[in-house]
């Protein structure tokens, strides 16, 4: 009895149904990723945070709008500054919380899955999957996943924010009117749609984080094989990170008007605007090259040596 | 006692040296880095500034920043150099133990005989490593201060701390003694009554032993990357929540009480300090003794 076929049509036609190399290591690596405690456990950390962050900034908004509301005839109430959009963790940078939670949010979005490949290669995993498939199959598939986990373990969170925040206050148009309690200016990068379309702004802050996000775990996953030990390939990004900004910052103060400085790393561009610093497109996509470049710079380098 | 003292020779030895020599010379790095940057800021604002004292040099590394307060219409701005610091002194401790304890660490602890000898000569291991980051910062604050020609004391000028964004404005008039018309400092740079820092300096290191202690004993149990990111994120609440039990609170130097109003004293801080590195000794001592140290291998940990 023949169990394997070997006839012509058979095997196009399996070679019709089977994916290629690429999608096979790509739907193997996005199981793991997605499948994994690390990525589980980043984004309950990450979900849990926002939601929280949302329900104290929720009853906050809704405490100082009743106390305000006495004094409505006789004083500015700022009822914009309390909507659903403005209190939106990329949004609210006047508020204390937003900058604690994006300094950790590299960090969660970094442990989903951009530690696996130094653990693959430590572990003796690499050497069995790459006796078998093209090391640059192999690396883009697992690019592609820790993309993918990164991206979702930061944008989730933030939808499930402004979600709980439409919840619990109105969802207000954010008005020019209230900028000072907002400080969304006009320098504020795509300030003109938040204020005329905030829906839409924030469909688009989501789908920026996102590739942000996903950019930097591709970017830890490419600098984790400069590293021996899974904890500095996931650390030494974020200390690099805020040690560029911190030197960035003084240099501003030290150089120049903060006008012709603009905020360079992604702690900053997760936010509307940074604490000191504005930023503009031009300033994103620079961060994109450069997250980009280390993506696939350091493989291209490390791809010469032995990996097993 | 003895057996323990070995340990922590043996630590010390290995830990120290090959495992956290880098790290070691990345804080200083970044130490050096944020003294400069915030020499050259003082320089910038305070052009007749010449020489810095040392406590002024430590100022630069360790000052933190003002409380917040939440209903002003100022922004909150991450004390990104201060984090910077106290970032990199927590990534010195991040993994070794855990490493260690994944591998040869397992077989000195059967050794031992006794899991308590390992737990305590490991907690000597991470205060060792606090006293060693917080020499680090010395030696780097001697060094401008020696270079730049200032004095060798633990006291700062009034207005070279306002300038760095710290202290009470009231209170630094105070001590230096009235505005001018100008509505500038009324003494100039160097004439100034200095106010004494020693007792915010030597509540660093013991603070910082607190708070590396912490991240240990999360990183033992949760992994290192949980440790680091608890080890980071205890000081940082200090910038959001004035609660005094936080070991923050005292690794901020321009929150002293020498400095502002309302601020942390020295004597509740070596409180604090051994408040915390005694209760996490005792509790993680406790936890260790039960758990399951044989089966990890070198490398699973996250």
């Amino acid at each position: 009895m023949r169990l394997i076929p070997t006839d012509a049509s058979s095997e196009a036609t399996r070679a019709e149904c089977c994916p290629s190399p690429f999608l096979r290591a790509l739907g193997l690596e996005c199981r793991r990723a997605f499948g994994g405690r690390p990525f589980l456990v980043c984004l309950a950390i990450g979900s849990v945070l926002a939601v929280t962050i949302a329900v104290i900034e929720g009853i906050s908004a809704r405490d100082s709008m009743l106390q305000a509301m006495e004094y409505a005839d006789k004083s500015w109430v700022a009822a914009f500054s309390h909507g659903a959009y403005a209190l939106w963790l990329p949004m609210s940078i006047m508020r204390p919380l937003p900058g604690p939670y994006f300094l950790l949010a590299p960090l969660l979005a970094a442990t989903a899955y951009a530690w696996s490949m130094r653990s693959d290669l430590d572990g003796g995993y690499a050497a069995s999957i790459l006796v078998r498939t093209n090391p640059s199959c192999y690396y883009c598939a697992k690019a592609c996943a820790t993309f993918l986990s990164g991206g979702t373990v930061i944008a989730v969170p933030l939808a499930l924010n402004l979600t709980a925040l439409l919840c619990l206050v109105p969802a207000y148009q954010p008005s020019v009117l209230d900028v000072v309690y907002t400080g969304i200016w006009t320098r504020v990068f795509d300030s003109s749609l938040y204020y005329t379309h905030p829906a839409a702004y924030a469909v688009k802050r989501l789908a920026i984080d996102f590739l942000l996000g996903g950019l930097w775990s591709t970017a830890t996953l490419g600098a984790s094989l400069l590293f021996r030990s899974k904890v500095t390939a996931l650390v030494a990004p974020l200390l690099a990170a805020i040690t560029l900004q911190s030197v960035w910052t003084t240099l501003r103060s030290l150089l120049g008007t903060a006008s012709l400085w603009s905020s360079i790393t992604i702690l900053d561009h997760l936010k509307a605007r940074g604490d000191a610093l504005y930023y503009d497109g031009w300033a994103v996509l620079a961060d994109v090259a450069a997250l980009l470049a280390v993506s696939a710079l350091v493989p291209l380098v490390k791809r010469r040596r032995d990996v097993l | 006692m003895r057996g323990i003292l070995c340990l922590v020779a043996s630590d010390v030895r290995y830990g120290m040296g090959d495992a956290v020599r880098g790290r070691l010379a990345l804080f200083a790095v970044a130490s050096t880095v944020v003294l400069f940057l915030s020499y050259a800021l003082a320089n910038v604002m305070i052009p007749e500034l010449e020489g810095v004292t040392l406590g002024e040099s430590l100022l630069f590394v360790w000052r933190g920043t003002r409380p917040y307060v939440a209903q002003s219409a100022l922004p909150f701005k991450v004390p990104t150099q201060w984090l910077a610091v106290i970032a990199c002194a927590t990534y010195v401790c991040a993994d070794y133990p855990v490493r260690d304890l994944s591998g040869f660490g397992a077989q000195v602890v059967v050794a031992c005989g006794n899991r308590w000898k390992w737990w305590l000569a490991r907690c000597c291991w991470v205060v060792a490593c606090a006293l060693t980051c917080f020499l680090i910062t010395v030696a780097v604050g001697l060094a401008l201060t020696v270079v730049s020609g200032g004095e060798v004391s633990l006291s700062v000028r009034p207005e070279v701390v306002d300038v760095l964004g710290v202290g009470s404005h009231d209170l630094l008039l105070a001590a230096a003694g009235g505005l001018t018309t100008d509505g500038d400092y009324s003494l100039g740079v160097g004439t100034q009554p200095q106010i004494p820092v020693i007792g915010a300096v030597l509540a660093i290191p013991a603070l910082l032993a607190a708070s590396m202690m912490l991240e240990f004993v999360v990183a033992l149990f949760a992994g290192p990357v949980a440790g680091f990111a608890v080890g980071v994120a205890v000081p940082f609440a200090s910038t959001l929540i004035p609660a005094g039990w936080l070991p923050g609170a005292y690794l901020m130097m321009g929150r002293t009480s020498a400095l502002m109003r309302g601020g942390t004293s020295p004597a509740i801080a070596a409180v604090v300090a051994g408040a915390w590195i005694a209760s996490l000794a005792i509790a993680g001592g406790i936890a260790f003794r039960r758990m399951d140290i044989l089966g990890r291998r070198e490398g699973d940990a996250l």
